[in-house]
């Protein structure tokens, strides 16, 4: 199951600390520890283009190339991670 | 435990809090909370006017391009050639130590923080403590400037320079 997280319109550090609760989240209400996560985000902050593959790395989780779109109106950025070996 | 559950790593971020600008705050909070994202353990060791972003009320944190050359202070509202003049460039030093400047160009910064969808500083540091992020007062520079105990935010710990250098070897540090 995909869920998405918009963090569009917020500003370094919250991408990556709303990132970090949801996937903590995820963690908890998952069936079991190896069951593989998969996340959408959202975001508007361009730092995030660097930080949120960087956060990935560190938290050994595979994110896509991040993709220009549009959510409800506002251009923002889409990546996807996952605790998988791939996407 | 970290406040996402994991197992502590033996990765951590100290930060060395001198100053107490608004702007200096911040950076110092953008840090330690992106740090412990990133599940590191860390401390804020606050000493000297960095102790001021230990205080219950951060109100008093302020900015100020006085003796700040390199501040660029731009208008956050305004038609586009105005929000385009850096103020601190165009105007003589001594403007800003007229009354009411340091007011009004903390007041641009608000502003503008606020428009980039940055946090209000105390909801910011309300985040880091709630992540776990360990904040230290020095011990003596809270005495050396007459501060009360009460002055400070629940959870504050004092300890002086000798506690800070016991756990610091093994640590990344910052001073800021």
């Amino acid at each position: 199951m995909k869920t998405t997280l918009n963090t569009i319109g917020l500003a370094c550090p919250m991408p990556v600390i709303k990132i970090k609760k949801q996937l903590f989240e995820l963690k908890q209400q998952s069936s079991s520890p190896e069951a593989s996560i998969v996340l959408e985000v959202l975001f508007s902050d361009k730092g995030g283009l660097r930080d949120i593959p960087a956060f990935c790395q560190q938290a050994k989780m595979v994110c896509s190339a991040p993709e220009e779109t549009v959510f409800e109106g506002k251009p923002c950025f889409k990546v996807i991670l996952s605790s998988g070996e791939t996407l | 435990m970290t406040a996402f559950g994991e197992q502590a790593s033996h990765s951590q971020l100290s930060i060395i809090q001198a100053q107490g600008t608004l702007d200096w705050a911040y950076a110092c909070f953008i840090l330690a909370s992106t740090a412990v994202a990133m599940d590191k353990e860390v401390e804020v060791f606050a000493t000297f006017y960095g102790l001021s972003i230990l205080e219950k009320d951060l109100s008093r944190l302020k900015i100020t391009p006085l003796a700040n050359p390199a501040m660029r202070l731009k208008s956050p509202v305004g038609p586009d050639w105005v929000r385009q003049i850096d103020w601190n460039r165009v105007l003589p030093g001594f403007t800003w130590t007229l009354p009411g400047m340091s007011r009004l160009a903390t007041a641009a910064f608000k502003k503008q923080l606020q428009k980039q969808g940055q946090m209000p500083i105390d909801e910011l540091r309300a985040l880091c403590v709630e992540l776990g992020v360990k904040l230290t007062a020095c011990q003596m520079t809270v005495e050396l400037l007459n501060y009360r105990p009460e002055d400070f935010i629940d959870g504050v710990e004092f300890a002086g320079a000798a506690s800070y250098f016991a756990v610091s070897p093994q640590q990344q540090s910052l001073f800021i």
